[in-house]
């Protein structure tokens, strides 16, 4: 009895399933915006999104790293040029955190 | 600040974001005042020429101008139906103008009303109009985006 009394209700259970690395505002912020776009290049995010250069720069990466977005880098007229994209996994990782996230704001509902 | 996340008004507001420089308006503008003269001159290669080639030519002044200073998005896929909505309720638009006008000036029978009144309509009020609104649309564009320095060399081909 006491045992089920700590544990955590089931109907909670779901917070734990949400994805921490899309989770965090700047990161939810640029896969929000590569959900709902095929491709845009740094500038755009940058002006987009309010992030500074090196903000936007590293959580790049850690997207990238999870294989949630695909960064493609290209040089014009000698200067860098980067494309981002969502990857296949990024996207269907961004809809099962929509729906978990549904899910918990649910649970939580004082109704 | 909201609760939820409309992924359609951040959609939307990409769209807008890309779309802020009047470049297109001055497009539109130019093909309508090309048109209005159309009735007046059997040479209508330019105005053929500007509707083969005006998504090129500004996409040409976008890489050079505007892409530095915004940034590219590409979209997933333009929606056939709304563009087809919007240019047919423009066109129904310039139908009812020039109908109105042509009632209260002139003949609605009167074919030679149609071709007197119709360029002028193109011609004045909405290719200039919409002309001068891109103009005035992309210089605050300009002067809102100054080029960074780091992009000032930068073209994208």
């Amino acid at each position: 009895m006491s045992s089920s009394k700590n544990a955590p209700s089931e109907d909670l259970q779901s917070i734990a399933g949400i994805d921490r690395l899309i989770h965090e505002p700047a990161r939810l912020m640029i896969m929000a915006y590569l959900y709902v776009v095929e491709s845009a290049d740094f500038l755009f995010l940058m002006h987009q999104t309010g992030l500074t250069h090196g903000n936007l720069s590293s959580h790049m990466s850690k997207l990238e790293a999870a294989g949630y977005i695909e960064v493609v880098k290209e040089f014009v007229t000698k200067k860098p040029h980067t494309m981002l994209r969502l990857t296949d996994k990024g996207r269907t990782a961004f809809r099962a955190y929509r729906q978990s996230m549904m899910q918990v704001l649910d649970d939580l509902s004082d109704k | 600040m909201s609760a939820t996340i409309n992924l359609k008004e951040i959609e939307q507001k990409a769209y807008r974001d890309s779309q802020q420089d009047g470049l297109m308006e001055i497009m539109m503008g130019l093909i309508l005042m090309a048109f209005g003269g159309f009735f007046y001159s059997t040479v209508f290669v330019f105005y053929i020429l500007l509707i083969l080639f005006s998504g090129r030519i500004v996409e040409f002044f976008r890489k050079r101008y505007i892409y530095p200073r915004i940034g590219f998005v590409k979209f997933r896929q333009e929606n056939p139906k709304a563009v087809l909505t919007g240019v047919l309720l423009f066109e129904f638009a310039v139908i009812v103008i020039i109908f109105t006008l042509i009632s209260l000036f002139g003949d609605v029978k009167e074919y030679s009303q149609w071709v007197k009144w119709s360029p002028l309509i193109y011609l004045v009020f909405m290719g200039g109009f919409l002309f001068l609104c891109g103009l005035v649309i992309f210089t605050r564009f300009m002067s809102k985006y100054p080029l960074l320095p780091e992009e000032v060399s930068r073209v994208i081909k």
